[in-house]
């Protein structure tokens, strides 16, 4: 997708805008994810992570980040169709990988992709690739 | 005076909302959003729409009871553009076309596309 960000002030105004919010909806995946480990797995709460997945899933690329995309469609999926039958630990640990790949993007203001570490790049390829598409 | 295209555009996402209104008003077309499909459902018969656009996922009532009411409305041959998640089955897409949607859009979507989907749509 090419759209050229910092050609208007308005357009640029936008990004900038979609890119402050990763950092609350990061906030609200930590506190899920700290309900999860302290009260539990329930419905509601692996629900509100998939919205949260779901949202970023359909926005981030169009805002310049496919990568946090594919990262979230993962994620969505593995919640909507595989988490029943996955150990909860390892539920935690896919949702704690997207937090970190929200929390990057946000201080960084990059995709995922211009950031990683070579260690983490294959942990990402690992958990974008081990889900058919 | 040249009158301005009328769009209704539904989407709950607040970014991706002003972002196509955003793109849909510099090529002319004044945008008018609803947050959920209730509020969509409320401005249908308000105006003339052009045009309506659909995110499918809105809270309180979504996409398809949005396009379920217009189509059983006095305004039922509005041309309706859908955005859709990649996610969405085949069997959803087949339901969208049942109930009368003119066009799909999958998220995330380039903006340039979906003007070119709605210039194509409004017929410029």
């Amino acid at each position: 997708m090419m759209t050229d960000w910092e050609s208007d002030p308005i357009l640029k105004a936008l990004r900038n805008e979609f890119i402050d919010s990763l950092n609350a909806r990061f906030q609200k995946l930590k506190k899920i994810e700290l309900e999860i480990s302290s009260l539990g797995v329930t419905e509601e709460r692996l629900y509100s992570c998939q919205m949260i997945a779901h949202n970023i899933a359909g926005s981030a690329e169009t805002y310049g980040f496919p990568v946090l995309t594919q990262v979230a469609a993962h994620l969505e999926d593995f919640l909507e169709y595989f988490s029943k039958q996955t150990p909860i630990v390892e539920t935690l640990k896919f949702i704690g990988f997207f937090g970190d790949t929200l929390d990057s993007a946000s201080k960084s203001r990059l995709d995922p992709i211009q950031i990683l570490e070579e260690d983490q790049m294959k942990e990402l390829i690992f958990v974008v690739g081990f889900l058919p598409d | 005076m040249t009158h301005k295209i009328d769009i209704l555009l539904a989407e709950d996402d607040r970014q991706i909302a002003r972002l196509v209104e955003f793109k849909l008003s510099r090529e002319g077309f004044n945008v008018v959003i609803a947050q959920n499909g209730k509020e969509a459902i409320d401005l249908l018969g308000v105006r003339l729409w052009s045009l309506i656009i659909l995110d499918v996922m809105m809270p309180i009532c979504d996409g398809w009871e949005v396009l379920r009411t217009l189509r059983a409305s006095l305004q039922p041959h509005i041309p309706v553009l859908m955005l859709t998640a990649k996610s969405y089955q085949q069997k959803d897409i087949s339901n969208a076309a049942e109930l009368g949607a003119t066009e799909f859009l999958r998220k995330p979507f380039d903006p340039n596309d979906l003007a070119s989907h709605v210039k194509r749509l409004v017929g410029i």
